[in-house]
């Protein structure tokens, strides 16, 4: 009987080493090591099997005719495509679960540890938070402290682990200057990505409120200072805020701002914007990929993404807006919008309106008060506008492919030329309407 | 008696092994990619397989094995 390779009892040795250097040094990038490293895995074993071939023809034992067997063979095929796939993974920035630091969440435990700390404040006092992962709620109160509970959780193997790093991340509120600095300090751990902590905090309701973090979310309730949260990744949620508030965020699945009474503004990427009762200037610059709705905006609005530009004036209705379609009704212009591929519902709005969208459906429906100047074009789509009866304008529509129609009979020109087409006409003294389209319909209509 | 047949068809397995292993490390470490530096496995084993046929004619037991 031939003896059999000793390739493996190795690899079982050696995946026995790599778990344990998991296990024992947990920093370790196991992951990225391997990701790297692991084709010489690969001649390792061709050169030890070359050896033991070597050894037993030198000993004129008789010779495995393939020098593999399919199981070795099955398990190398294995190696190369898990290989190249951690190699692949490793170069565009994916940590796997598995073997990455997160394998605590799959094997440990979870240890929670809760304190109370208060500081006495009174007035208008600047609180700063420094929590860098875990959700931070703030709300405004009577009692003249700064009063946080702290909810720490903290993953590890044992008990032991758990209690030194919860002593490791002891919170602090202290005063720096004319602030008052309350941080969780959980970048002291040795272990940091295994700790986060909710922290629920009671202000005085003149405070200030500064946030920072690299993941969370945070909860604001009624607080008259002004509100600033920076974050790598949180859902913001601001409620009955009496300063300005600002958000600037990379990442977020949602800000909510309701009753705000100052300026609002939002930095950064995201997914859904909703702010309600806006008595300040909204400004929003990022690219968001949800829904946005603004409802009830005393003060000017403007949007500015990659893809689109808007200003309202004032939004006394409501705007709601993804990445195909906007849908606005009573609004108050000026209103400017320049996007790319949207259809566009505007229904009840005044003063003057100039629409342009490379790409997308426009229709409009001013509202009752005495009509604005209309601009709208569009590169490929219909614009329909629909005016009430006793408007008073002067009209030129025009598409360069496709049909007009009109609805108020003769006091409009209808001319078709080409492919093309175009009303033209003036009826009573009214603003100067344009709209254009490369192709698709123009319509007037009549309500 | 090993012949010089029987060691080449042993050790096919594991110089194709580390041929592989190579261009991986080749292809982590250098600029020359598994993509572009794959067809060294056919190469290798065009070779050995030459090289068994022609050690095959003095004493091969097994006709036409070739893979």
């Amino acid at each position: 009987m031939r003896r059999r390779s000793i390739t493996g009892p190795l690899i079982l040795i050696l995946i026995g080493v790599l778990f344990l250097t998991r296990n024992l040094w947990q920093e370790a990038p196991l992951f990225q090591l391997i990701s790297l490293y692991w084709p010489f895995i690969l001649i390792a074993w061709g050169v030890l099997r070359l050896i033991e071939v070597l050894v037993e023809a030198s000993r004129s034992k008789p010779l495995p005719s393939g020098g593999l067997s399919g199981g070795e063979v099955a398990l190398i095929v294995l190696l190369c495509i898990v290989g190249s796939g951690m190699y692949a993974a490793d170069r565009h920035g994916v940590r796997l679960a598995p073997f990455g630091t997160t394998s605590l969440e799959v094997f440990g435990e979870q240890y929670d540890y809760r304190s109370t700390v208060q500081k006495p404040a009174t007035g208008a006092v600047h609180v700063v938070f420094e929590n860098l992962r875990g959700n931070v709620r703030i709300t405004g109160s009577d009692e003249k402290e700064v009063k946080v509970d702290e909810h720490k959780m903290v993953r590890a193997f044992n008990k032991k682990d758990a209690d030194q790093a919860d002593q490791q991340t002891p919170m602090e509120i202290v005063n720096e200057g004319d602030r008052i600095v309350v941080r969780t300090n959980l970048e002291r751990a040795s272990h940091a990505r295994r700790i986060s902590c909710d922290i629920d905090v009671t202000v005085p309701h003149e405070a200030t409120i500064e946030g920072r973090g690299s993941n969370g979310d945070y909860d604001v309730t009624d607080v008259k200072g002004s509100v600033d949260i920076t974050s790598g990744n949180a859902g913001v949620r601001l409620t009955n805020i009496g300063g300005n508030a600002k958000v600037d965020l990379q990442r977020s699945d949602i800000v909510r701002a309701v009753d705000v009474k100052g300026d609002v503004s939002i930095e950064g990427k995201g997914s859904d914007i909703e702010l309600e009762n806006v008595a300040g200037q909204v400004t929003v610059n990022g690219s968001y990929s949800g829904t946005l709705q603004f409802k009830n905006l005393a003060k000017p609005l403007h949007l500015e993404s990659r893809n689109t530009d808007l200003r309202v004036a004032q939004v006394p209705g409501t705007i709601t807006m993804d990445l195909g379609d906007l849908n606005g009704s009573n609004l108050i212009g000026p209103i400017r919008l320049v996007t790319r591929s949207k259809d566009i519902h505007l229904d009840g709005f005044t003063q003057s309106l100039e629409i342009e969208t490379e790409r997308g459906d426009i229709e409009l429906k001013p509202g009752s008060a005495p009509l604005g100047k209309i601009d709208a074009k569009s590169r490929s789509g219909n614009i329909d506008l629909e005016l009430p009866e006793s408007a008073k304008f002067d009209l030129k529509a025009t598409t360069s492919r496709g049909e007009a129609r009109n609805d108020f009979g003769s006091a409009i020109q209808s001319e078709t030329s080409g492919a093309g087409a175009s009303l033209k006409g003036k009826v009573g003294d009214g603003p100067v309407i344009t709209l254009r389209t490369d192709r698709g319909t123009v319509s007037l209509k009549k309500s | 008696m090993t012949t010089s047949n029987e060691l080449i068809r042993a050790v096919r397995g594991p110089i194709i092994l580390i041929t592989i292993g190579t261009l991986f490390a080749l292809d982590h470490f250098t600029r020359w990619g598994f993509q572009q530096t794959w067809p060294v496995i056919l190469i290798v084993i065009g070779l050995l397989t030459l090289a068994g046929r022609a050690t095959r004619t003095t004493s091969g037991p097994t006709p036409g094995g070739a893979i």
